[in-house]
């Protein structure tokens, strides 16, 4: 009877424990990860304004150098070297990038018309890039609210590619971005180096092996046609219409905090009779993009739910209706599923508010 | 009343009284978890191995919030797989530590009356179920991403950072993987 009792008396208190420790320890173990991130952003810092200084001189930069050299990217144990020409003259910019390892892509790009070479498939993709085009105005002061979503700090200096460098590390202030850490060129502010990181993991990174800047250039290297014979090569001109903000039919209900908007337009892509709608949004460094476009019957097969692509960048495809949103970004998950759940068509917003 | 329900439980009742107790335990939502509680204890010491409570609604909602990934990009690198198991992991790991400590909650006060303790995490069903929710159907992995997403990522690349602030890296964001249909056309 007494260890009965006992046994009961055990038993009460430990219903209260047996309960509430459930949902206690998921709140426990929940913080215990978040506090991970947490340790990782920066919450109320300002950044300094000599490591904000360095960024603005990295941002006008290649608008005013030529340069010449070979870079390495590097995300998830996969490497792939390129070659790059950069000539500025005047109000004019001229690039050539040769990637050299795996399969051959070459782009050319004069100011903002960009030419993507093919060669195994004789394919030529054409594209006017607007971006750059409105490069100052969209972003009145460079960097206006990198500061709110990012604390900019000076590390130290460095030598990358046998130049001396600044490193600069931009903490996110929350989880919704990753944090980034920038090589500077001292003399030039060229980017020498870039690394993404997820708190304490390099995702994804850029690095020059041999860099030439200020040196002659010719212009040869941008005659793009005589160095290939692209008589018989199928050319594809991408076309885009850009919209007024809010013309589309389809809205992000609730930006992420810094999100904004900086374009929305219509596109056609390959093999796609019908243009698509694509929403382009940045946080001052980085960007997602939201692409929405039905599903007829000869759509291919599609599941929703989340893909990963190499390096940084994040997928998030899901079905509204008869629509096909897809999300992509170099911003954790977290921030993808937000994006893309927040779209909407007016349209269906009276039956969404039900 | 509680108490009642443990003498109930306990077997220590007579017919009457039990009845009473058990036309109560019908009614009350509050008692009849109290009812599930003792019985899953019950369970619990004498190293039952099965459950007679589900434990787990609440770590089973929390991994349907969790986003499944479905493609996974394949790499040996730990870089990658962390962050593309990330979420998983993370549930799975909420879901053992909460289990193992409603466990060990419900084993702290009784530890002498327990002689063996080892097999217990072997024997718990418990976790099983929680990792095959935040895995998916094997006929929805994807090696990568679907071929016309890496028509998105090419036309994205306009927009990634490297158009703002790393200029010299414009355009080479590789994304167009020889499956893609940019690179197979």
């Amino acid at each position: 009877m007494i260890t009965s009792f006992v046994s009961k008396l055990l038993f009460k208190i430990n219903i209260k424990i047996f309960w509430q420790a459930p949902s206690l320890l998921l709140i426990i173990s929940l913080l215990a990860l978040l506090s991970n991130f947490q340790s990782a952003t920066a919450e109320n810092i300002s950044s300094s304004d000599e490591a904000l200084g360095w960024l603005k001189k990295m941002a006008v930069a290649p608008r005013s150098h030529n340069y010449l050299g070979t870079f390495i990217y590097y995300a998830d144990g996969h490497m792939e070297t390129s070659h790059i020409t950069h000539l500025v003259g005047g109000n004019s910019e001229q690039e050539k990038i040769e990637v050299l390892d795996g399969m051959p892509r070459i782009v050319y790009r004069n100011n903002d018309e960009m030419k993507c070479y093919l060669p195994e498939g004789k394919k030529i993709y054409t594209e006017k890039r607007w971006f750059r085009k409105f490069f100052p105005d969209l972003l009145p002061q460079p960097f206006g609210n990198i500061n709110e979503n990012y604390q900019v700090t000076m590390v130290n200096r460095e030598r990358v590619a046998g130049y001396e460098s600044q490193s600069i590390l931009l903490t996110p202030r929350d989880s919704l971005r990753y944090a980034h850490q920038f090589w500077i060129h001292v003399d030039t502010g060229l980017l020498l180096k870039v690394a993404v990181m997820n708190a304490d993991e390099i995702i994804e990174q850029f690095a020059f092996a041999q860099l030439e800047i200020n040196g002659e250039i010719s212009h040869d290297i941008f005659k793009t046609d005589q160095i290939i014979d692209t008589s018989n090569w199928q050319t594809t001109n991408l076309k885009t219409m850009v919209l007024k903000k809010g013309e589309l039919k389809w809205q992000i209900k609730e930006l992420p905090t810094g999100f904004s908007k900086i374009i929305e337009m219509k596109r056609n892509l390959v093999g796609k009779p019908a243009l698509i709608d694509h929403i382009a949004l940045s946080d001052g460094l980085a960007t997602v993009s939201v692409f929405i476009e039905p599903i007829t019957e000869n759509s291919t097969p599609l599941v929703p739910g989340f893909y990963s692509s190499r390096g940084a960048i994040n997928i998030y495809v899901r079905i509204l209706e008869d629509y096909k949103i897809t999300t992509v970004g170099e911003v954790p998950l977290e921030a993808i599923k937000r994006i893309g759940d927040s779209v909407f068509s007016r349209e269906f917003e009276s039956t969404a508010l039900n | 009343m509680k108490n009642s329900v443990s003498t109930l439980m306990d077997g220590e009742l007579d017919k009457q009284e039990a009845e009473k107790i058990i036309a109560i335990l019908k009614k009350e939502e509050d008692l009849k978890k109290d009812w599930e509680a003792y019985h899953l204890i019950g369970d619990a010491l004498r190293q039952s191995t099965k459950l007679s409570t589900n434990v787990l609604p609440q770590i089973a909602e929390q991994l349907n919030k969790e986003p499944t990934i479905l493609a996974p990009a394949i790499s040996t690198s730990k870089y990658s797989k962390n962050k593309v198991f990330a979420y998983s992991i993370a549930a799975s790991v909420v879901a053992m530590v909460t289990v193992l400590f409603g466990w060990q909650s419900t084993y702290v006060p009784q530890q002498t009356l327990v002689a063996d303790q080892s097999n217990i995490e072997s024997n718990m069903p418990a976790p099983t179920p929680a990792i095959m929710v935040s895995t998916p159907p094997t006929n929805l992995i994807y090696q990568h991403p679907p071929a016309e997403i890496n028509d998105y990522l090419f036309v994205h690349r306009e927009f990634s950072p490297g158009t703002v602030t790393r200029g010299q890296t414009t355009y080479v964001h590789p994304v167009i993987e020889a499956h893609g249909s940019y690179g197979n056309q």
